[in-house]
């Protein structure tokens, strides 16, 4: 031994007092003056001391947590973490009869141990045994002197013949959690040849009166070892007693952790990427209202063709009503042409895609795998939105495991996955992640046997709740996908009558407004006619001329029917005629100025109309611009009022002026009417108000039916760019369209 | 458990049974800690400071009860927390008497200052490696044998096991020792 270390040994000696009367006189001699050895003395003192305020604070620490355990034990009963172990796993008690069995008492030992053999270790006769007496017929939660906490489900113990006991029974204990316990009781710690670092012996049995009852092996009892870290790879030895007195330690099991409940809203089941593309599409994804509505809009379920299309996974039903406007229905298709694989049907009518029948339907289809009734193209929104609810607070989804699980899940497209947790509720998560392991096969196996191999435990809930939601499952599961159907068949139903009425609408609309055209023109060459004939000198009244659409009915004979002519031809074009009697040598004029208007801030305004009102006809002249300026001719023979609407949202501008000029009318500046009513109000006064009031009303229709059709192909992208997400999985199902006559 | 019982077992060194029966004592200690502007977690350390006061007094004879042992040990906690508001600067002064005599005080406050010698080592031992600590501890804390010992820790021999130790007990001096001449020695400095 080095000289040093050998001076601390005879420090030591002495503090402890173990040197002889004449060491101890030969070392205070030297104490007394060699001031190195002074202070090394006290120095070592000092360590000793430290040593043993370390242990105390170990123990206050320990002590501290028995009480906080307690305190909860108290509170929750069954509930709480810690590390558990499935004693059922590790403590085998057989069921040989034992004979006449004395009963555990301090130290001493019935004749037969648990497994009904005449063999004690010294560890058996060395600890104290602990006797708890309880009730078989309920739950018991007990904690021993060394803090081990039991809990045991009612009928968690059975007889010989494996029937739950019933009455009170022993429960014995014998545990060294500590290292000096365990030296004390004489327990090694290795496994073989192996050293273990142990967190903790213990053994337990169970008797009633001489028989021995042995541990339910479906319920298992819980066990919660004081541990102050949890460390990892902890595993669960079973004892093996030894002829010499000795135990050895065999079969680890991984030790099983209980999980713990979260808010089940605070948690995320929707398939991956979901919120990461609405949030890239722009879309709010945190409005959990918004994206929970799109998710379980999916939740239909009825997808499924008739048995005939056994290969095709889903169809659905385009919006009905768009391909009656072209500009919509065109981008649509573009977009559908981009992001969907549009197959033959659509490319065969492609060169007339806006306008003619249109493709209807997008079927989705399983190309390289068997068909079976089980199938799924993605996991049912309806079951998520069953479970992601309170229903299932406190439960075995309610935790960042089954959180972690469902992704996979999702991503395995595999609905029987998600219902082989739901289904087992009650079991362990590792041993569902062990059976949906089997089940399924490829990347989705290997996650689920790594999950598997985390051992991740169960949600202590109790049964009877267990066993009603096994019952609400189902149940709840149809009620969400009726919901959805109804929902959506409702809102197709009213989208469609949407369509109907505008398809309606606006054909009347043009029917009135041709009518209208017509009506004013006639008019119009009526006043422009007469006034020819007078500047002509004849005083004649105009014959009605034929309808519009007749006008080129070659005439043969000069006079009148030339004059019709010019004048018809002045009156068509809106420009100037000047016609020269070759009898009378009169000449007659009619006369069109240019007039143009040009609108302050007219970008600003969602919609601009610009009305020219005619005192001798019966209904208005809309005007219509090119870049920005309105141009018009002023027929000279009569006056004009001019009437300028534009629209910005739901509220209504205008502008109005008597008697307009031929001239050149810029920077017209339009006043707040108020709401689109209150205009109409307003034109009310004027001439040709219920021919304005009605074209109002029909485009402010217009635009309120553009903006939802608008809004129904955004609808339709979002879904099926939507769907494309959900699709993006293992089962490789596929989007295709097919025309509508096909089906 | 009654006092006689618990001082008992103290001496005994079987602190973990008598420290349970204390424990029962310390929702009544964290309510008047709460009281005087204190945390749980404020609590929870006092008393735990307090348990060890109590527990090295006790083994050591050093404890002069007037009254029950409860009592001492409420009024151990009090006069922890008072002194603890004096050091927070900042807070609101709190008027908290401790009942204590005289003598207890004296001797309480010769006891911390003493104690923060031992700390320091203690702050020693907790920085040792794992197997020192370890070894440390069940040598002198819980007396067992060296063989036992030798056997638990995987040494071949006994002796293998005493040279550790002593290799240990080195290693702790000379880091204590660095320490404590960082640190200036207040343990005869009474206030």
């Amino acid at each position: 031994m080095r000289k040093e270390l050998e001076t601390i040994r005879e420090i030591e000696e002495y503090l402890q007092g173990q040197l002889s009367p004449a060491d101890k006189a030969a070392f205070e001699a030297r104490l007394a003056t060699d001031v190195v050895l002074q202070e090394a003395v006290n120095v070592q003192q000092d360590v000793m001391q430290g040593v043993e305020r370390s242990v105390l604070q170990q123990q206050v620490r320990q002590a501290a947590k028995q009480f906080a355990r307690w305190q909860r034990i108290k509170r929750w009963g069954w509930g709480g973490a810690g590390v558990v172990i499935v004693a059922a796993i590790a403590i085998a008690v057989l069921l040989k009869t034992g004979h006449q069995a004395q009963a555990y008492e301090g130290n001493g030992l019935p004749t037969y141990n648990e497994a009904g053999e005449p063999l004690w270790a010294d560890a058996d006769r060395q600890l104290a045994a602990q006797v708890f007496t309880i009730e078989a017929g309920r739950d018991t939660v007990l904690a021993t002197k060394k803090g081990l906490v039991l809990a045991i489900p009612a009928n968690g113990l059975l007889d010989m013949d494996g029937k739950p006991a019933s009455g009170r029974v022993s429960l014995v204990v014998k545990e060294a959690l500590d290292a000096a316990s365990i030296m004390r009781a004489g327990l090694s710690t290795r496994s073989g040849t192996q050293l273990l670092e142990t967190g903790g012996m213990f053994m337990i049995d169970a008797r009633q009166g001489s028989e021995r009852l042995q541990i339910n092996p479906a319920a298992g009892i819980y066990l919660e070892v004081p541990t102050d870290s949890i460390k990892p790879g902890m595993q669960l030895y079973s004892g093996k007693r030894l002829a010499d007195g000795g135990i050895d330690w065999v079969n680890p099991v991984a030790l099983e952790h209980d999980l713990t409940t979260v808010d089940i809203h605070s948690l995320d089941f929707y398939p991956p990427h979901y919120l990461d593309s609405l949030r890239r599409w722009g879309y709010d994804h945190l409005n959990k209202q918004f994206t929970d509505s799109l998710y379980y809009s999916f939740a239909t379920g009825d997808y499924a063709l008739p048995e005939d299309y056994y290969d095709e996974g889903m169809y659905l039903q385009l919006p009905v009503g768009i391909e009656r406007h072209s500009n919509l229905i065109y981008d649509f298709y573009q977009f559908l042409r981009q992001n969907m694989s549009v197959e033959e049907q659509l490319e065969e009518g492609g060169d007339s895609l806006p306008g003619r029948q249109t493709p209807r339907y997008i079927i989705t289809r399983r190309k390289d795998t068997f068909w079976h009734p089980d199938f799924s193209c993605f996991v049912s929104p309806a079951i998520v939105q069953t479970i992601w609810s309170d229903a299932y607070q406190q439960t075995l989804v309610a935790t960042r495991e089954f959180e972690a699980r469902l992704k996979v899940i999702h991503a395995s497209g595999n609905n029987k996955l998600l219902e082989g947790y739901l289904e087992e509720l009650e079991r362990p998560m590792w041993q569902i992640d062990s059976a949906v392991a089997a089940y399924s096969s490829g990347n989705t196996k290997k996650q689920f046997e790594s999950f598997a191999a985390r051992r991740d435990g169960k949600v202590r809930a109790s049964n009877a709740l267990l066993l009603k939601l096994k019952a609400y499952y189902k149940t709840a599961t149809e009620a969400h996908m009726l919901a959805a159907r109804k929902t959506r068949d409702e809102y197709r139903r009213k989208q469609e009558q949407l369509d109907s009425i505008a398809r309606r609408t606006t054909a009347k609309y043009y029917r009135e407004e041709q009518r209208r055209l017509d009506s004013n023109l006639q008019q119009e060459l009526d006043i422009n006619l007469k006034d020819a004939y007078r500047q002509l000198g004849y005083d004649t009244v105009p014959r009605p001329l034929p309808p519009a659409n007749v006008y080129r009915v070659q005439v043969t004979a000069a006079g009148w029917y030339n004059v019709d002519r010019m004048v018809v031809g002045a009156t068509y074009q809106r420009q100037t005629g000047i016609f020269t009697d070759s009898i009378t040598k009169r000449t007659a004029t009619i006369t069109y100025s240019p007039v143009q208007f040009t609108v302050q801030e007219k970008a600003s305004y969602d919609r601009l109309y610009l009305y020219l009102l005619p005192d001798q006809l019966s209904s208005f002249m809309r005007v219509s611009d090119s870049s920005g300026v309105f141009r018009e001719q002023l027929n000279s023979l009569m006056t004009y009022r001019l009437i300028v609407i534009g629209y910005r949202g739901d509220h209504a501008w205008a502008f109005t002026h008597m008697d307009v000029k031929p001239a050149d009318y810029s920077n017209i500046s339009l006043s707040p009417i108020g709401n689109p009513d209150s205009l109409l109000q307003r034109i009310s006064s004027f001439g040709q108000a219920t021919d304005l009031q009605r074209e109002q009303r029909y485009f402010s229709f217009a635009a309120k039916d553009q903006q939802r059709r608008q809004q129904e192909v955004e609808r339709w992208k979002l879904w099926l760019n939507t769907l494309k997400v959900l699709l993006d999985n293992e089962q490789k199902c596929s989007v295709r369209m097919y025309s509508a006559s096909e089906k | 458990m009654d006092d006689q019982k618990i001082l008992q077992l103290l001496k005994e060194n079987a602190n973990d049974k008598a420290l349970a029966a204390l424990y029962r004592h310390f929702p009544m200690v964290r309510k008047m800690i709460r009281n005087y502007g204190g945390t749980p977690e404020d609590a929870a350390d006092i008393f735990q400071e307090a348990l060890i006061i109590v527990c090295t007094q006790a083994r050591k004879d050093q404890l002069q009860l007037t009254a029950k042992l409860s009592t001492y040990l409420y009024s151990v906690c009090k006069y922890l927390w008072k002194d603890e508001v004096k050091k927070r600067r900042g807070q609101m002064p709190v008027t908290l008497e401790d009942d204590l005599t005289a003598a207890q005080t004296t001797n309480l406050d010769a006891f911390r200052a003493a104690d923060q010698r031992v700390r320091l080592a203690e702050q020693v031992i907790s920085e040792l490696g794992d197997r020192c600590r370890e070894l440390l501890l069940l040598f002198y804390e819980q007396g067992l044998k060296l063989r036992d010992i030798a056997l638990r820790m995987g040494y071949s021999a006994e002796h293998t096991a005493k040279n550790q130790k002593y290799k240990c007990i080195e290693a702790a001096k000379g880091r204590l020792k660095e320490l404590q001449q960082l640190s200036p020695d207040t343990s005869n400095l009474l206030p």
